[in-house]
């Protein structure tokens, strides 16, 4: 056989099956309800290829069991020291031989089984049984129909074999999907007899399981249990036929025989969690067969009775048409509300699938830990049930007990918080905290089923004091109310891809709390809706930020955070700073204004004074006779030169100082003159020499003495032109007259420089070292020499290289004093000379005075300025 | 051509200088001829000055820089007193009336001017910087002035003792620096003389 792999938790499982065995995801998309999609009414008879193996078997033993309680008379419950096994129907679908274990209540409500229980679904006994009080009256039209037809499939596989359970299964929910909801209503005249009709059904498959193996009787043995309770609580009537309970499973609403005596399976239909179209609905009538309204009592009563009350309140449950007969199962929890009289039960007793939804929740929701076995079938026909929007139906008597706070916590509380957690958000107000985790209604019948007596009393009483959920205290959603429920969802922003979901109850149930979808809801209509993919229409799926807005680094800013004192102290810094580079001016005087001004002074007085003092030739310094050596050598020297002798005049000053020259030279050449009457020769080694001759001779007056004199004119060469006319006068200035220069008796050089002098000295004295004529080292050398030059010639006066000299005014006037004040040149300047020479000294001295003391002035502003 | 010049003045200077240590007839004529010409080269030097001075000023005139007038001026004077001096002699009266009332006044005024430029520096040399050296120089000017100052009252006594006295400084002075001139002007032949310095081109 092929296998399909579920897509949910992975295993694998048959390829007949539709909904997977472990997780009961769906295998295959077909059966996947998407959004938007309405559910599809299908016939439950289809679904039965889906029912787990177990589920089989048990529904066939449920039928074999029904099979015998027809036959035998109730029997004894068999206790059991065995802890129940829950997981006995998983057990026993490996076993192919398990299908004789089916109860009896479970192979009479399979259509395909009913051929073996025609009993259970002839007799109207079933109203002793524990789902015959389920059984509600229900509109004729609506049920009967649907009944009819249901019943009838479902008699005949009551006398089935347990070899074709699967088969029966398979087309009882096959039929029962097909068939419209309908509510079971559960007769209160069959209930009676059927409290333990009811339990019959779930002691036939107990006792049939008892014979072939004990492990596999143990999944009825809850049922066993609750019969003996209610046969010591003398409640319990004889138990009807098996075919009773599932009548009264399967009898619609109404209360009429027919009905009643007919397979109420449409509780299967409503397991089947397929929501058929309202045609189908139509179409498909609702027969008593399956006609399980009591199921959806169940779960109709819980909306129209919420199960948040106080366990305290009484819980109005729907009447019951067996709502006396099943009242020891009030009394059994001890918080059994007292039945209600059938006058009650014309209230609403509209069973919708929506009812029977609780049952689905409580297989799914407890189904890791414990799922009552029929839940997980019951579920699926509760959700298809569910949207269908049958009429509600109040809780039977039992099941508003388990509205009540358990006495002892239940088994298994701990996976059941979800229980609790669906009380909180739907309560306003009131709303009993459940401290602990309350168990699904059923799970106590399933947990302890060989319990003596007085603990099945306290399961029992446990059992029905479960606070019902609050998705099953409320009214089952119906068609319309899915709808409208789905508008609670946050509105679908695009239209493009997605329509309004209006999701079943069922999925409803599985959301989380109403308070978180609250608050997911308002703060995600805060957020932007989705325009494109696969969000589109959804808010607060992606957070509502800029991409990379979280991202973003922090802007730092590069701005240097100074205080203000910081920035005082930069900007002081700074100028400062700009300051050194920023030229400072300078606090000093008009320099150059006080420069003119003395030069002028100094040279006014100076010609002022020395012009009145030379305007009035005044005598009156008087000279000295005391002429130095020098002065002597040279007055001697020019005494010997011999009479007639030529004497070479050199004329090497400039013209600037030609007054001093003429002032030096007078006396000496006018004492010469006088003397000797030389034939002077004059020559010049500077260009300007040759015209100074002409003035010499004229200002010393040699020239009215008698004297010759020769202007040789311009000795070129300078050094060298002396050397050449030493060596050879007649050979360089051939008008010089002598053939060599020792035939010159003297040679008076007469300079301003030492230049010149020192030329015609080292000249000579080279050729008289030389000794190339012998005359030339007797031949006197006189130097004849400014004040500025003299200083310079004393070495060659001292090594002797110079016969005599006369150095400035002073020697002058000495020498012209000693001559006989002849010419008389020195003489006239010898007063201005003084005159001058103290006021230069007077000048120099005071100045210098003043300057100093304006200079330390000035440099002590400037020290204190800087 | 450089090297030409360069051995040509060498053979010449060591001919000169040989001339002066050994005394040799052939050797003494050299020297002689060689000084000869080296006067006459001078000479002509002289009129290569002028003539250069002369052209310079010209061409400021022409380039009508500033000076250019005085420049004009200098030329003219040059051309006058070249000619007159070639035409009437240097003893000719108006040439002595040009020496005596153009050169020397003019050249008389520019020492008259050195004088009193003299005198104001030294007034101010304590102003602008007070050190040792600049007073004692002022203090010794001063000095040898007022021994040479001539006075109403006749010569200082002791002046001709004191500036014997202090031209002893001086003289000494002077002696160094003529040693000082005679080492350098001797290095300086031995420098022209080795190739080392070429001041007749080509450096």
């Amino acid at each position: 056989m092929a296998t399909l792999r579920c897509p949910k938790c992975g295993k694998n499982n048959p390829d007949l099956l539709e909904v997977c065995q472990f997780c009961q995801a769906p295998l295959k998309p077909d059966s996947v309800l998407r959004i938007g999609q309405t559910p599809i009414k299908k016939n439950t008879g289809e679904l039965e290829a889906v029912l787990p193996d177990w589920l089989k078997n048990v529904r066939q033993q449920a039928k074999d069991s029904a099979e015998e309680e027809t036959q035998m008379p109730a029997q004894s419950k068999v206790e059991k020291d065995e802890p129940p096994d829950l997981l006995a129907g998983l057990v026993s679908q490996s076993s192919a031989a398990d299908d004789d274990d089916i109860p009896d209540w479970l192979a009479s409500i399979n259509p395909s089984a009913s051929l073996k229980p025609e009993a259970p679904a002839s007799t109207p006994a079933p109203e002793s049984d524990f789902f015959a009080q389920f059984n509600r009256s229900e509109p004729a039209p609506i049920s009967q129909p649907p009944q009819e037809e249901v019943s009838s499939p479902l008699e005949q596989p009551a006398d089935q074999t347990p070899a074709s359970t699967e088969d029966e299964l398979s087309k009882w929910f096959a039929q029962a999907s097909a068939q419209p909801e309908e509510i079971v209503e559960i007769d209160p005249e069959t209930e009676r007899p059927g409290e333990a009709a009811w339990v019959s059904p779930f002691d036939a498959p107990l006792r049939s399981q008892q014979e072939p193996a004990p492990k596999e009787q143990e999944d009825l043995s809850w049922l066993h249990n609750l019969e003996d309770a209610s046969k010591q609580t003398g409640e319990l009537q004889s138990p009807k036929q098996g075919a009773d309970w599932a009548q009264a499973f399967e009898t619609p609403s109404t209360p009429s025989e027919p009905s009643r005596s007919q397979e109420d399976l449409s509780w299967l239909d409503n397991l089947g969690g397929i929501e058929e179209s309202p045609q189908q609905a139509s179409e498909r009538p609702a027969t008593a067969g399956d006609d399980l309204g009591w199921l959806n009592n169940l779960g109709g009563t819980v909306e129209s009775q919420p199960f948040d009350t106080s366990p305290a309140e009484p819980v109005s449950a729907a009447p019951f048409t067996s709502g006396e007969d099943l009242s020891w199962l009030n009394n059994l929890g001890g918080t059994l509300e007292p039945s209600q009289p059938a006058e009650a039960a014309p209230e609403d007793l509209s069973s919708s699938q929506e009812d029977l939804s609780w049952l689905n929740n409580l297989g799914r929701e407890s189904g890791q830990q414990f799922t009552p076995p029929f839940t997980e079938s019951t579920s699926e026909s509760a959700s298809q049930a569910a949207p269908a929007g049958k009429e509600e139906l109040e809780p039977p008597d039992w099941l508003k007990s388990a509205m009540e706070v358990p006495s002892m916590p239940p088994p298994g509380d701990v996976s059941l918080n979800w229980f609790t957690d669906k009380d909180q958000p739907s309560e306003e107000g009131s709303a009993p905290v459940l401290g602990t985790p309350q168990s699904p209604p059923f799970s106590d019948m399933f947990s302890a089923p060989g319990e003596p007596p007085s603990t099945a009393s306290q399961d029992v009483d446990s059992l029905f004091s479960v606070e019902m959920p609050d998705w099953l205290a409320h009214s089952e959603p119906t068609a319309d109310v899915p709808a409208s429920s789905q508008t609670d969802f946050p509105p679908a922003g695009s239209e493009e891809s997605l329509a309004p979901v209006d999701l079943p109850s069922w999925v409803q149930a599985m959301r989380p709390m109403e308070a978180v979808i609250s608050e997911t809801g308002a703060s995600a209509e805060d957020e932007p809706e989705e325009t494109e993919g696969p969000l589109a229409g959804l808010r607060g799926v992606i957070p509502g930020m800029a991409i990379g807005a979280s991202m973003r680094p922090k802007s730092i800013s590069l701005k240097l955070q100074a205080t203000d004192e910081q920035q005082a102290s930069a900007a002081l810094l700074e100028q400062i700073l700009g300051s050194e580079t920023n030229p400072r001016a300078l606090i000093t005087s008009s320099f150059i204004a006080s420069q003119r001004v003395l030069r002028w002074i100094v040279a006014g007085l100076f010609l002022f004074i020395l012009s009145t003092v030379i305007f009035l030739r005044s005598q009156t310094m008087p000279i000295s006779a005391d002429l130095p050596l020098d002065g002597d050598n040279a007055s001697s020297a020019v005494v010997r030169v011999p009479a007639n002798g030529k004497v070479l005049v050199v004329i090497d000053y400039e013209p600037s100082l030609a007054g001093e020259m003429e002032a030096i030279g007078g006396p000496v050449l006018d004492q010469m003159t006088l003397t000797s009457h030389p034939a002077f020769s004059f020559v010049s080694t500077s260009p300007n020499g040759s015209a100074l001759v002409e003035r010499l001779v004229s200002k010393t007056g040699i020239d009215q003495l008698g004297a010759e004199y020769h202007n040789l004119g311009f000795l070129p060469g300078g050094a060298a032109g002396v050397l050449g006319f030493v060596q050879g006068p007649g050979e360089i200035i051939p008008a010089s007259g002598v053939g060599k220069f020792s035939d010159y008796a003297m040679v008076i050089v007469m300079t301003d420089h030492a230049e010149a002098g020192r030329t015609w000295v080292e000249q000579l004295h080279a050729q008289r070292v030389r000794q190339v004529d012998p005359a030339l080292s007797s031949q006197p050398l006189i130097v004849l020499a400014s004040a500025q030059a003299g200083p310079l010639l004393q070495p060659y006066l001292s090594s002797g290289q110079i016969t005599g000299m006369i150095s400035g005014l002073a020697d002058a006037a000495r020498y012209e004093f000693m001559n006989g004040t002849r010419p008389g040149i020195a003489r006239s300047y010898w007063d201005a000379f003084g005159v001058g020479l103290m006021m230069s000294i007077a000048l120099i001295v005071i100045g210098s005075l003043w300057s100093l003391f304006t200079g330390m002035r000035a440099r002590r502003a400037e020290a204190e300025q800087g | 051509m450089r090297v030409i010049t360069t051995a040509l003045a060498i053979v010449v200077g060591l001919f000169v200088l040989a001339g002066y240590f050994f005394q040799v007839g052939p050797l003494v004529e050299l020297q002689v001829r060689l000084i000869d010409g080296a006067i006459i080269i001078a000479g002509m030097a002289i009129l290569v000055g002028i003539f250069n001075l002369a052209a310079v000023q010209m061409e400021k005139f022409r380039a009508r820089q500033k000076g250019g007038m005085y420049g004009i001026l200098l030329v003219l004077s040059l051309v006058v007193t070249f000619g007159l001096g070639l035409i009437f002699g240097p003893e000719n009266p108006y040439m002595r009336l040009t020496v005596e009332a153009i050169i020397i006044p003019v050249e008389a005024s520019l020492m008259a001017i050195l004088a009193v430029t003299l005198i104001y520096a030294s007034i101010r040399l304590l102003r602008r910087r007070v050190d040792v050296m600049s007073v004692i120089f002022l203090v010794v000017a001063l000095v040898f002035l007022f021994l040479m100052m001539p006075t109403p009252f006749g010569p200082i006594p002791g002046d001709r003792a004191m500036i014997d006295f202090l031209g002893m400084f001086s003289r000494g002075g002077a002696r160094g620096l003529l040693i000082g001139i005679a080492l350098g002007t001797l290095l300086t032949g031995l420098r022209v003389l080795f190739g080392v310095d070429r001041p007749y081109g080509g450096n």
